[in-house]
């Protein structure tokens, strides 16, 4: 069954500041159960479900990412993902 | 000759290939743009015995984006997502569009204006027509044509009389 539900690829953006890079990805229909954020190796793997089709995309993870420290939020259908960088420690 | 600079694992696969993206940089993104469903704002529309149901996708917008009209039978929606980055950050990727949505729909028949709702969550937007009573299914009770009609008029008036 599940085989046949239609699944598409959502529109992200993809956005860095000096401390994070951060992910908005448009989910329609999709609440919170329906959400899962995985890191898969070195792959940070977004699927969601809603109705009658399913969302998937699949993003390669920088290395200074602090990957113990992603947050996922999720509100009016955009995720917003964030993904904070490694502290650097500075070298005297 | 194999030249394994060129060489992409994920080349066979359709579009339900699950495989990773660089977070920056444009690349396969033209590919992708033939191949991703819903970039552009998506409605649904059924009708049932008693209402007519949209379901507007709008991810990103609040109550106040939106603005919703019935006139007589036509439903009008007005909305609008403006691309705005978050303060401080720099865009690598830019996918998800700005969109305005603009769209009147004839209803088949009236609708009870009263009792019309719009509810959002999760990024849809759910507009709910209860059909005027006018315009509801009625079922139409079939009689057979009596045989007899003075006895069950008799029965009624002896029953006026007793009480």
């Amino acid at each position: 069954m599940n085989e046949e539900i239609p699944t598409t690829e959502p529109s992200v953006d993809v956005l860095e500041s000096n401390e994070a890079l951060l992910l908005l990805v448009d989910l329609p229909g999709v609440g919170k159960d329906q959400l899962d954020v995985q890191v898969e190796g070195a792959a940070l793997a977004i699927r969601a479900s809603r109705t009658g089709l399913r969302y998937e995309r699949s993003f390669r993870l920088p290395d200074t990412i602090d990957q113990a420290k992603i947050r996922v939020a999720l509100e009016h259908g955009v995720a917003r993902i964030e993904l904070p960088k490694q502290e650097r420690i500075p070298v005297h | 000759m194999f030249s394994a600079s060129y060489w992409d694992p994920f080349s066979g696969l359709g579009s339900l290939g699950f495989r990773s993206d660089p977070l920056f940089g444009e690349l396969r993104r033209q590919a992708r743009s033939t191949r991703s469903g819903r970039n552009t704002t998506h409605v649904d529309y059924r009708e049932g015995e008693r209402e007519y149901v949209f379901s507007f996708d709008t991810p990103g917008l609040v109550e106040s984006d939106i603005e919703l009209d019935v006139h007589g039978q036509v439903l009008s929606i007005r909305a609008e997502r403006k691309h705005v980055a978050p303060e401080g950050f720099t865009a690598h990727r830019v996918e998800r569009p700005s969109y305005r949505i603009a769209q009147s729909f004839t209803l088949p028949t009236r609708v009870d204006v009263e009792r019309v709702t719009a509810q959002l969550e999760n990024g849809v937007l759910t507009v709910t027509l209860p059909k005027a009573a006018e315009a509801h299914p009625r079922r139409i009770e079939v009689r057979a044509s009596t045989t007899n009609p003075t006895d069950a008029s008799s029965k009624s008036s002896a029953n006026e009389v007793q009480s």
